[in-house]
């Protein structure tokens, strides 16, 4: 049973939101979900060591899902360490918006161990429906409904998408679990509805990732919703979206389109995130696009999988979620009294008013740049290096490209919270919790930049995990 | 062999803690609640850090082929990638010039910086110990760390402390790096898809496919000829230098600009060594260009610390052209000419900053006559100033004067063209330093230098008479190493005039 | 007998109407129609699939599609409603404040 642990501390800390909304316990919400949050995580670390096989054989807990299961516990935890403040969500519903929080984390983690694709699907709805709910939940008549609109618009079209795709391959392969495709698909991969179903199945998925041509959702629902929402969207799902990518492009390597395809999405990608985010003035908006971006850099690691692509893009992947919740901590904290975006000129005089976060952010940025020590050049190295091995080399020299146009938007917010000097921009003093969290991930950032082999070794087994 | 290995025999890791005692005291600074403290515990310890590469120079042996005091773990074992430090006869001295420098930032900054004292501190602490690591890592990827790692404190040095445009030249600063370093990174993903290692002495070991080694020498020679900087990308270095403060511009004229060298030595020379043969001709021109261009630019600055920049570019320039020329005279005059370079422009930029504490005004003319009220201050200019235009008993003028016969060696146009350049360094010198002292003076009159101020100036200045007399000691530091350089480019000298032929034809069509 | 590349013709139609409907459309409700066309033949596909290879799984996933999409049609409904309180449009083309 304890193989199920970081599952069923997910669903326990829903169900308790869940009762707890109709008022039938006496715990202050916050402290809860901070509890909720180190518990999930702490499971999720017990859930290492257990292994199994359930509801035949549709839900498998292996190296592989535990591996993402570690990620979203975490990325989890921190987000319900800065859910503590919460500032521009509606405070009487707050414990409906951890209920929701919390079942889509749960629909996250459930998706990664999925090993059929119905059950794929019926996860990944359960962690999107709540997802398109908490959207709204931002205080004032701002632009959150709007946002929430087009976030679930596009995410029904992107449901559709990858629901034909999994119409086609289950038409081709007789089955939805993912073993028997990987049985009888091999034969059949010269197919042009193969690589039709698999692009289809991963535009699905390219949704979640933000990728292009499916981030035009990332702008605003990153702007008009609250901070901590953006917080949540920002990381959780990209983590189980790498994920799935891998699960599914790993069975279908042998068709010489998809990885093709693949490689000029992760250059338009990181090429449209980059040149737009240039231009931005508000702080969320540059790191949505900016996470279009990095959406690139990690389907750079799927065109590359058996390079060593695949632990690769894990990497990225968790350390992506690392600096985006690092810089969404600092975002929520400078949050509160705009009608939409956070300018980035509200984080004018931040090393004044509060150093560690100043610290911490220009840590994530330079990691999100990709500027050594930090992990996020570890991360890109390690994509970079598995492009060229793969024989794509003009996605290297797109890669490197991209980083130098990168740095520039970057420094932009550097120089705004380190260099230029705020009047009264109202910070209000962090409390010691999160200093202490800031230091912990940006030492975390520089760490494992450092010293990544512990993360890798973890990336490495979990695929090969797969692969057998 | 270069590419043998000579394990420490030290006590202790003499690499490892002159690069990263620096850095890891930089989380001491945190605790510390007076700026004055701070001061005086970064002084100790860059002074620490000093005498701990001090061995470095005593326990050196310059007849052993390739590195010593090597330091290798495994690191990344995944990605092949190793910690491996070590130095050469080419790379000690630009160690020396770091740990030395960095007492001397630090003091110089002591009235200078007053605000965010701490965070100033953080920052040159941080700079020194990773320009230490530039100059000992071996291994492509470390090295490229390290490179990188510099430009977000140098950034912040510049973008907080600097002058009015401060932040103009910080983001320059950046920009013009990092366009250049890109190329590094490709051609190191490059070069790794090839030998399956980044440890520089096994990819010299195994070699470089021919095909790739003139893109290689491109990618590799852009990211240098930035940090250099070379004429035609050298724009960022008089704005960084201007806005800049005192030690920030210390750290970038005396160490930072080496980096760009250095690297040419080590990768393009090595690596690369037909492609370098067959470019080099572009490389000599541009540099002899850089030398006049940068003169003529220098004349006509009104800002000393701007006029102290395009100086530097000229400077730089005759240390390209050492190196290109691929003579042991060329060779010996580049390194020479990077550490007199060091010391010479270090010692203009220090006396700026000193100018520009009392009046504060870097034009001459506000800072026209100052001379009369500071006897010290007058010498060390003086002195500096001769060291800078090359003046025989400095120690430019050997440099300088390797750096000359060495392109009179390769070519007789080159070296006759390199004389306009050394008679403009002598113009404005000059001009500046007549300006300054001897100038018309209204300006009220103004404390001499102090005993901190001497302090900074006197060992600079000690060096460069000493090495303009008696060069040895360094010569015979790095001749071994450069001799077997010269040996190595010379073997791919066939291979590099078919080469150029193939480059030609390609042209051509 | 009707051939399965028939059905998979009709559902492939089906589904591109579906999108020409999503890209050129403006009022919402009619872009949510359009999805539910495309959910709608991934149903055809999925039904047809499961006759053809008489293994039940595909009807099975059409079931919960159905659900699914009823489900995501709620939602949907449900915030355009609330939009539609505050904006008195529903017309994608007047809903222009975030410009993504």
């Amino acid at each position: 049973m304890l193989s199920l642990l970081p599952e069923t501390t997910l669903a326990a800390a829903a169900l308790f939101f869940f009762f707890k909304n109709l008022e039938l316990f006496k715990l202050e919400s916050k402290k809860a979900v901070l509890l909720f949050g180190l518990a999930a995580a702490s499971a999720s670390v017990i859930g290492l060591f257990f292994h199994g096989e359930f509801f035949n054989g549709a839900y498998r807990v292996d190296n592989f899902s535990r591996f993402f299961t570690l990620l979203i516990s975490f990325a989890y935890m921190i987000a319900c360490i800065i859910f503590t403040r919460l500032k521009e969500c509606d405070q009487s519903r707050v414990d409906e918006f951890f209920f929701f929080t919390s079942m889509a984390a749960l629909g996250l983690v459930m998706a990664v161990g999925s090993v059929e694709l119905m059950s794929m699907f019926i996860a990944l709805e359960v962690s999107s429906y709540p997802m398109y709910i908490i959207t709204t939940f931002r205080k004032g008549l701002g632009r959150q409904f709007e946002a929430s609109v087009k976030y679930i618009i596009f995410g029904a079209v992107s449901t559709a998408l990858m629901l034909y795709g999994i119409s086609y391959i289950y038409g081709l392969s007789g089955s939805t679990f993912l073993v028997d495709i990987a049985s009888t698909l091999p034969p059949k991969l010269g197919n042009p509805m193969a690589a039709l179903g698999v692009l289809l199945f991963m535009g699905g998925l390219g949704y979640k990732l933000a990728a292009f041509p499916f981030h035009f959702w990332a702008p605003d629902v990153y702007s008009g919703a609250a901070s901590e929402v953006t917080t949540f969207i920002a990381a959780l799902p990209k983590i189980t979206a790498t994920a799935l990518l891998i699960r599914i492009a790993h069975l279908f390597t042998g068709i010489e389109i998809v990885p093709l395809t693949i490689s000029v999405l992760a250059v338009l990608s990181m090429t449209a995130g980059n040149l737009m985010a240039l231009g931005q003035t508000g702080l969320k908006r540059l790191l949505a696009y900016s996470a279009v971006s990095h959406a690139g850099f990690i389907l750079v690691g799927l065109i590359a999988l058996g390079n060593g692509g695949a632990q690769a893009a894990m990497f990225y992947a968790s350390v992506y979620a690392l600096m985006s919740l690092a810089a969404f901590m600092v975002a929520v904290e400078a949050s509160g009294r705009d009608p939409v975006d956070i300018p980035i000129e509200r984080l004018k005089g931040l090393w004044r008013k509060s150093p560690v976060m100043a610290v911490m952010l220009t840590i994530a940025l330079a990691s999100l740049a990709g500027l050594p020590p930090t992990a996020g050049f570890a991360g890109k190295l390690f994509l970079l290096i598995s492009a060229w091995k793969a024989g794509f080399e003009w996605v290297v020299i797109a890669g490197v490209i991209n980083t130098f146009i990168g740095i520039y938007y970057y420094l932009k917010v550097i120089k705004t919270c380190l260099v230029s000097d705020g009047r009264e921009n109202g910070f209000a003093p962090a409390p010691f919790y999160l200093k202490a969290a800031s230091v912990v991930m940006a030492a975390t950032m520089i760490l494992l930049g450092i010293f990544p082999n512990t993360l890798l070794d973890m990336a490495g087994s979990a695929f090969r995990a797969l692969v057998m | 062999m270069i590419t043998e290995l000579h394990h420490n025999t030290l006590a202790y890791p003499v690499l490892t803690l002159t690069t990263f005692l620096p850095i890891i005291g930089t989380a001491a600074l945190m605790f510390i609640k007076r700026d004055e403290s701070a001061r005086i515990y970064s002084l100790i310890l860059t002074l620490v850090v000093f005498i701990i590469s001090l061995p470095l120079y005593f326990n050196f042996q310059p007849g052993l082929q390739g590195f010593q005091f090597v330091e290798q773990h495994a690191w990344i074992p995944a990605y092949g990638l190793s910690y491996l430090m070590g130095v050469d006869g080419i790379s000690l001295p630009m160690i020396l010039l770091t740990t030395f420098l960095g007492p001397i930032c630090v003091l110089c900054s002591w009235r200078y910086i007053s605000n965010r004292t701490k965070e100033f501190l953080a920052c040159i602490l941080l700079t020194q110990g990773i320009m230490a690591g530039v100059f000992a890592a071996l291994d492509l990827v470390l090295f490229y760390i390290f490179w990188e790692a510099m430009l977000v404190p140098m950034f912040l040095i510049i973008a907080i402390w600097g002058g009015p445009r401060r932040i103009y030249a910080g983001v320059k600063f950046v920009l013009y790096t990092l366009a250049g370093s890109i190329f590094l990174l490709a051609a190191i993903v490059a070069i790794f898809s090839h030998t399956g290692t980044f440890s520089y002495p096994d990819i010299f070991l195994k070699g470089l496919p021919e095909a790739w080694e003139t893109y290689l020498f491109i990618a590799f020679f852009i990211a240098f000829a930035v940090k250099v900087p070379m004429v035609p990308v050298h724009t960022w270095l008089p704005a960084a230098h201007v806005e800049a403060p005192t030690a920030g511009s210390v750290i970038l004229a005396s160490v930072l600009l080496k980096m760009g060298t250095y690297g040419m030595l080590r990768f393009n020379l090595t690596l690369t060594p037909a492609a370098s043969v067959s470019l080099a001709p572009f490389v000599l021109v541009v540099s002899a260009a850089a030398i006049v261009y940068g003169g003529m630019l220098s004349l006509a600055q009104n800002d000393i610390k701007k006029l102290i920049a395009y100086s530097s570019v000229a400077h730089m320039g005759f240390v390209s052209l050492g190196i290109f020329t691929f003579n042991l005279n060329g060779l010996q005059g580049g390194m020479l000419q990077m550490i007199n370079h060091g010391l010479t422009t270090g010692g203009l930029f220090l006396m700026a900053g000193m100018l520009y504490e009392r009046t504060h005004s870097r034009e001459l003319s506000t800072n026209s006559g100052l001379g009369r009220f500071m006897p010290g201050f007058a010498f060390f200019l003086g002195l500096f100033s001769l060291s800078s235009l090359a003046f025989p008993g400095t120690a430019s003028f050997v440099g300088e004067f390797l750096c000359i016969s060495g392109a009179f060696r390769n070519n007789l146009w080159l070296g006759a063209w390199m004389i306009p350049g050394a008679l403009l360094a002598a113009a404005y010198m000059f001009r500046m330093f007549l300006r300054v002292i001897w100038g018309k003076c209204e300006h009220e009159p103004v404390k001499d230098i102090d005993l901190r101020e001497w302090t900074c100036l006197l060992p600079l200045a000690v060096l460069v008479i000493i090495f303009g007399f008696y060069p040895s000691p360094i010569l015979k530091l790095m001749n071994p190493a450069l001799e077997t350089l010269v040996g190595h480019i010379n073997s791919h000298v066939p291979q590099a005039s078919q080469m150029a032929t193939r480059l030609a034809a390609a042209l051509l069509n | 007998m009707v051939h399965l590349s028939w059905y998979l013709t009709v559902s492939a139609i089906l589904f591109c109407i579906g999108v020409f409907g999503f890209l050129t459309r403006r009022n919402i409700i009619m872009m949510l129609l359009s999805i539910e066309l495309m959910l709608n033949s991934v149903n055809l596909n999925l039904a047809a699939i499961s006759h053809y290879m008489e293994d039940l799984r595909g009807q099975v996933l059409v079931f919960f599609i159905i659900a699914v999409a009823a489900a995501e049609a709620a939602i949907g409904l449900g915030i355009v409603v609330t939009l539609f309180r505050h904006r008195k449009s529903i017309h994608t083309d007047q809903i222009v404040s975030l410009k993504g």
